[in-house]
């Protein structure tokens, strides 16, 4: 039990601070800060996966978004000198917009507390009612030994969701494509 | 153990403090700073479930990386378009550039 | 190998796309012909491809699945295997006029033009969340890339109001898609059927919170009230034969998985009846809206963008319409495939019109078209009988269309529906039919004539005749749509 509560204390921890930091991200009247907010709240996310042991997803927040698309976005903000600016960073709309967010995390909330989650599994598990989900239990657990997550993500991205993996590269390919295309400076400038 | 439903109103909270970003700014960067906050959301769900409820398959965690994935592609592209947008204007501020709407 | 013959059409463009790029970097640079006679050999291999999938019956089981159940192909998967391969090969041909302004940029143009029409094959066949997000994904990232494709400053902006709305949507969405993971232990769509079906009642609000949120980012792709807000700067933005593609293309692929997801795998008896109020509901806004907001364009494309808000809507009553009683499914699908073939035709035939005059005229002002029955008497034909097929008045496709959808919500004991729909297409006759009015009753300003080029009089030829067609004789296709629509029969 010692260890749990040690663990819970992380959680919640990690959790305020988490939840400050994004506030940090949409409240915050400076670009540079909110790119800064939204690292720490992206870090510390990766924190709870550690706590849920999903560590290769951890590293993999830490790396990409953490690291490649924060530093994405900083570049933008350079090139475009957008910390110049003048004028609020927010639009008229932001009362409509605070009793949104507000409407979603009551609605949120109130639903994730009362469904009831646990009930869920044993309807699936049942294999006459899937074939598909057949198929892929033997694939995917040969010998019913434990693998660890970076195993069994990337046993599963080769075999069930090798599809859905070949088309995520073209997606890469296309947005590079599109990317290089938009951003490429020519005489043709138009203004 | 820490109770699933304390790390999906994590996940809740993070997705309407997103969501109130996307409404309320009118920076294109922004806006996608936002939209990367609802993502992470989505992603802490995904794992919860997988970790929780269903351990094995991996299924959920595969479905975050495709996410991680995705978001960064498309945070590259926005960036690119952003950048486009300053050239044509050679405006320094994305405010003025951008006339969006809502 | 059986895998690969299932997704064979999507595989030949995506194969068309790389060639496209490939041979752009190949000397001789000059000539960019070469490359939309790839796509359209793409397109028709592809064509091919399904057929001989048709042929031999593979989508006669209704579970023909491939790749680890990822992968669905069935009558309703080969229904939009044949028709976005069409309405690509249409758009290339409408896209040969648009070459010259396009310049040393044609390669890219038609790369992503083909790898949309994968990803929108894909996502048609597709049988699984991850896929389905995947498929939308490529998709939307080539749209958003088109959507900005003419580099200026209002095109850009075009492309970045759809980006980041589009990223928006698509968060919500796998907020919802990640409900029913958590719901179901799986992201196969027959798991989440099953688990859906012996759900707790502790559990239907979790469910409906899932089917609102996917409502939000497939909403987005149909361009329906309330995620319409890009619709119209778009239109206006992208290049016209992008245009084209997006009013017909995407609203398409955003039918197809809608389907495919709420009639498929939703479509419980718990929470059906719920969300099919929701899609009434949608539907009566985006019909309204549209229309009233037409009303007061004076650019044509951007007219199209509100008036394709209003056909989405329309669709949406087909998808909202499920009966009550057994068979609930049948005849609304049936119905919104059909739509959805009849629109494609009128709205595709309505856009070469436009592309060919505004090309000419270099205007896309309503003002402009006034007296182009004397400019251009076979354009200004097409153009008209286009309008009076998505006013939806006999003898055209459009007439049959508005009939099949309204009588499934009639069947499924949706009245008002259908009365607000009644009233709305008499909205849409007032803004069609003046285009038609200004241009036959009123004088040119100008005398010069407008021609059209061959491939563009070609594809309009097509299109038109496909109205008039499906017009007179509505039966065949109707048969189609049937066929296809069967997979949701339970």
């Amino acid at each position: 039990m010692q260890i749990h509560s040690t663990e819970q204390v992380v959680f919640y921890l990690l959790a305020v601070v988490a939840v400050a930091a994004a506030l940090g991200v949409v409240f915050a009247q400076d670009i540079i800060h909110s790119a800064l907010f939204l690292v720490v709240t992206l870090i510390l996310t990766a924190g709870v996966y550690v706590l849920l042991s999903a560590e290769f997803l951890s590293l993999v927040q830490v790396l990409v978004y953490g690291g490649g698309v924060s530093i994405l976005v900083m570049f933008a903000v350079m090139i475009t000198r957008v910390r110049d600016a003048r004028g609020p960073l927010d639009g008229a709309q932001k009362p409509i917009a605070i009793v949104a967010g507000l409407a979603i995390v009551t609605v949120l909330v109130l639903m994730i507390s009362r469904t009831e989650w646990q009930q869920a599994i044993p309807a699936v598990n049942r294999p006459d009612e899937s074939p598909v989900r057949v198929q892929r239990v033997i694939t995917q657990t040969d010998k019913g030994q434990l693998m660890s997550d970076t195993d069994a993500i990337g046993h599963d991205l080769f075999t069930t969701f090798a599809v859905p993996f070949e088309v995520a590269s073209l997606v890469l390919l296309v947005a590079l494509v599109g990317a290089i295309y938009l951003a490429r400076g020519e005489e043709d400038e138009v203004t | 153990m820490i109770p699933m439903e304390h790390v999906l109103i994590l996940g809740a909270a993070l997705f309407a403090i997103g969501m109130y970003g996307v409404l309320a700014r009118r920076n294109a960067v922004l806006i996608l700073l936002s939209v990367e906050l609802m993502l992470n959301a989505v992603n802490l769900n995904l794992i919860a479930f997988n970790v929780y409820l269903r351990p094995n398959p991996a299924t959920g965690m595969v479905f975050s990386v495709f996410v991680i994935v995705i978001a960064a592609a498309e945070a590259g592209l926005a960036l690119a378009i952003i950048l486009r947008l300053f050239r044509n204007r050679r405006t320094a501020n994305v405010d003025e550039a951008d006339l969006l709407k809502w | 190998m059986e895998n690969l013959d299932r997704i064979g059409p999507v595989l030949v463009m995506f194969l068309a796309a790389g060639l496209v790029l490939v041979l752009d970097l190949l000397p001789p640079r000059s000539n960019k012909r070469v490359l939309a006679e790839v796509g359209l050999v793409g397109v028709v291999l592809s064509a091919l491809w399904t057929a001989a999938l048709l042929i031999r019956e593979t989508g006669g089981s209704p579970t023909d699945l491939a790749f680890a159940g990822t992968v669905i192909v069935d009558n309703f998967t080969l229904f939009f295997y044949f028709l976005f391969p069409a309405i690509t090969g249409f758009v290339i041909l409408g896209s040969l006029d648009y070459l010259d302004q396009m310049a040393d940029r044609a390669a890219e143009y038609f790369a992503l033009l083909l790898a949309i029409t994968g990803g929108a094959m894909l996502l048609a066949a597709s049988n699984d969340l991850i896929l389905i997000f995947i498929a939308l994904e490529l998709q939307s990232v080539s749209q958003y890339v088109l959507a900005g494709f003419l580099r200026d400053s209002r095109s850009s902006e075009a492309g970045l109001k759809y980006l980041l709305l589009g990223a928006t949507s698509v968060a919500v969405m796998l907020y919802g898609m990640a409900l029913l993971y958590g719901l179901s232990g799986s992201t196969a769509l027959p798991d989440i059927a099953a688990a859906l079906r012996t759900a707790s009642d502790g559990q239907k609000a979790a469910y409906l919170a899932a089917a609102g949120a996917l409502a939000v980012g497939f909403g987005f792709k149909m361009a329906i009230v309330p995620f319409q807000m890009w619709a119209p700067d778009v239109y206006q933005g992208a290049p016209t034969p992008v245009t084209a593609y997006l009013s017909v293309g995407s609203k398409a692929a955003g039918f197809a998985i809608t389907l495919r997801m709420f009639y498929g795998t939703l479509g419980a008896d718990s929470i059906a009846g719920d969300w099919a109020n929701m899609f009434a509901l949608m539907a009566a806004l985006s019909m309204t809206a549209g229309n009233v907001l037409a009303l007061q364009q004076s650019n044509i494309k951007r007219l199209f963008g509100y008036s394709s808000i209003a056909q989405a809507g329309n669709f949406l009553v087909g998808v909202a319409a499920i009966a009550s009683a057994g068979g609930r499914f049948t005849v609304s699908s049936s119905a919104v495939l059909f739509f959805i073939l009849a629109y494609t035709f009128t709205n595709l035939g309505a856009f070469f019109a436009i592309l060919a005059i505004s090309n000419r005229i270099r205007s896309d002002r309503i003002a402009d078209y006034a007296g182009m029955w004397k400019r251009a008497p076979l354009l200004a034909l097409v153009l008209a009988f286009c309008l009076v097929s998505l006013t939806g008045l006999p003898p055209t496709a459009g007439f049959w269309a508005k009939l099949y959808v309204f009588n499934a919500a009639l069947r499924a004991d949706m009245v008002w529906l259908v009365v607000i729909g009644v009233i709305n297409t008499l909205v849409s006759a007032y803004y069609y039919l003046g285009i038609v009015r200004s241009m036959f009753f009123t004088d040119p300003r100008v005398e010069s004539p407008v021609q059209p080029t061959v491939s563009l009089s070609l594809s309009m030829a097509v299109a038109t005749l496909g109205v008039l067609a499906i017009g007179l004789l509505p039966g065949p296709l109707l048969n189609v749509a049937e066929r296809a629509a069967t997979v949701f029969a339970r």
